[in-house]
């Protein structure tokens, strides 16, 4: 999918894209629209070039905060939905409190996270973690419960053990749930990151992440250098969310209906 | 393998009685169909059998003193493929969950998807096939674990006639060194015939076997028995018992038993 892409389907979107470029200059000529308000878009890129050392350590960092954090939202999610997955009691007595860790705002967790783990990397993955685990965790338990019935009995007639059914037809199936799961998580790792940054970055002693970035230029009061960051962030998560899409093509498009050839 | 049912009943609930006192032998070449009304029980006596569904009474015992359902291979409604795996893949799956290495099972496959005409679709997904297709990779990966006894519960019942009727043949082609018995769930009495040493005609409510006939068609059959006289006397035979047979449903439990008494008379010789 990812592999050949048709010109003729970027032409629209290029289109729409100068439009709106048009749009934006037209919009601030014509509403006389300050700079501190709204720059104009070359004045982005230039401030894109003038804060790039800023902007390349930070976005590095979060991109390894971010890395780190969907990685173990990743790992964790898939176990611990295999367990919760695995028996009714493990369901039924679990799921219930990570709904209620998931209900609780990561705002009021953050501080008491901070307190446990310090600041800096740790924090920040548990933050990102606690933010993305969830639609995996969603996701892959209901993929994993929702098996055809009549899958269940060709496994029960060849007397497959708890462990074969689980791994050769649960975990398979639940493929196309978590990797819903794992697409909305891609998605949300940037906010966890950034979110983490901003309350536990640069106490490391290392380099400050993108949102700790993000806080100095909003003291500084330079809208560009905000606008250039926040096309950083963009890149970051666009590079999230295409991971996953590789990773979803190459596990599903051979046999799931969403990747039906059309040759 | 020979199969002996003695008084199975099967209870949902305190209530509802799917199943009451079915008595079924099964002799090790025979190819017995079981017809009747939905809700008679049919699938769920092949799911007691398969041991995939608890009897609420009554012995089932397998000779070959294999006590447990070991040689049994069962073939569902629905082709029931694993769409993730190759046809190759799903063919060898039931031998893969026995533990048995690969170069054997791939020999096994290969063997089997030859003998149902899927030879060059090794390595296709299932989702590539059509329905008669898949479910000829549903009866290879049965006959996989080379069982002594196939049970099928309406196999060919979502396809249309053409490949259902070519779909009968290829199962007695396949079946004609008579390796396994059979007991196959069907809604078509050509089918149940066609196919039939014997055919169990079952009454609904509660689930029971009303009427045996045999079916003394010589073997191996082809399309042209299906244009025998004596052919069509049997589906007209078998046909009738079913009328009968429903009629008993719609008069309720009090009287099923006094007409199944004057069905078994007109209709079993």
């Amino acid at each position: 999918m990812f592999v050949r892409v048709p010109w003729s389907v970027l032409f629209w979107p290029v289109i729409v894209g100068l439009c709106l470029l048009l749009a934006w200059y037209l919009a601030i000529w014509f509403f006389d629209i300050p700079e501190y308000q709204l720059p104009k878009p070359h004045v982005i890129v230039e401030a894109i070039f003038k804060e790039r050392e800023l902007l390349i350590s930070g976005g590095a960092q979060t991109t390894i905060a971010c890395m780190v954090g969907f990685f173990i939202s990743v790992s964790g999610g898939l176990v611990l939905s295999l367990f919760l997955a695995s028996s009714k009691w493990a369901f039924d007595g679990i799921y219930p409190y990570i709904l209620i860790l998931k209900m609780t705002p990561i705002i009021v967790l953050a501080p008491i996270i901070i307190l446990w783990a310090g600041q800096g990397l740790a924090s920040i993955t548990t933050i990102t973690f606690l933010i993305c685990f969830f639609p995996i965790v969603a996701n892959t338990t209901m993929g994993l419960r929702s098996v055809d019935q009549n899958h269940m009995d060709l496994f029960r007639v060849y007397k497959a053990t708890p462990s074969q059914t689980m791994f050769w037809l649960r975990l398979p199936g639940a493929m196309p749930y978590f990797m819903a799961g794992l697409k909305i998580a891609a998605a949300l790792t940037p906010i966890g990151a950034l979110y983490g940054d901003t309350v536990a970055g640069m106490g490391s002693g290392g380099e400050a992440g993108l949102g700790f970035v993000v806080m100095v230029f909003s003291a500084q009061f330079k809208v560009p250098a905000l606008f250039a960051s926040a096309f950083v962030a963009c890149v970051i998560g666009f590079l999230f969310v295409s991971i996953v899409n590789i990773l979803a093509w190459l596990t599903l498009h051979k046999w799931h209906e969403s990747y039906v050839h059309t040759d | 393998m020979t199969v002996s049912l003695r008084g199975v009943s099967k209870k949902f609930g305190s209530e509802q009685t799917v199943l009451q006192d079915i008595d079924l032998d099964l002799g090790a070449s025979d190819f017995v169909s079981l017809i009747g009304p939905s809700g008679c029980g049919k699938s769920t006596l092949l799911r007691i059998i398969a041991g995939i569904v608890e009897k609420s009474s009554g012995t089932i015992s397998f000779s070959d003193d294999s006590k447990d359902n070991q040689d049994i291979s069962f073939v569902f409604q629905e082709p029931t493929l694993l769409p993730w795996l190759t046809v190759d893949k799903n063919v060898q799956l039931p031998l893969r969950l026995q533990g048995v290495e690969l170069h054997s099972r791939s020999q096994v496959s290969q063997e089997l998807l030859a003998k149902v005409g899927l030879a060059g679709a090794a390595e296709k997904y299932p989702r590539q096939l059509s329905g008669g297709m898949k479910m000829r990779v549903s009866i290879a990966r049965a006959l996989s674990v080379k069982p002594k006894l196939l049970l099928l519960d309406e196999p060919f019942g979502a396809l249309d006639e053409m490949t259902r009727n070519n779909l009968n043949e290829e199962l007695l082609r396949i079946r004609s060194e008579k390796l396994w018995s059979a007991l196959f769930v069907t809604h078509s009495v050509a089918e149940a015939v066609f196919l039939s040493s014997r055919v169990l005609v079952m009454a609904a409510n509660p689930g029971r076997v009303a009427h045996i006939v045999d079916i003394p068609l010589a073997y191996p059959r082809t399309h042209e028995t299906r244009e025998d006289v004596a052919f069509s006397d049997l589906v007209r035979k078998v046909t009738k018992a079913l009328h009968s047979v429903k009629n008993m449903s719609f008069q309720g439990v009090s009287d099923s038993s006094l007409s199944l008494e004057t069905g078994s008379q007109r209709y079993v010789c």
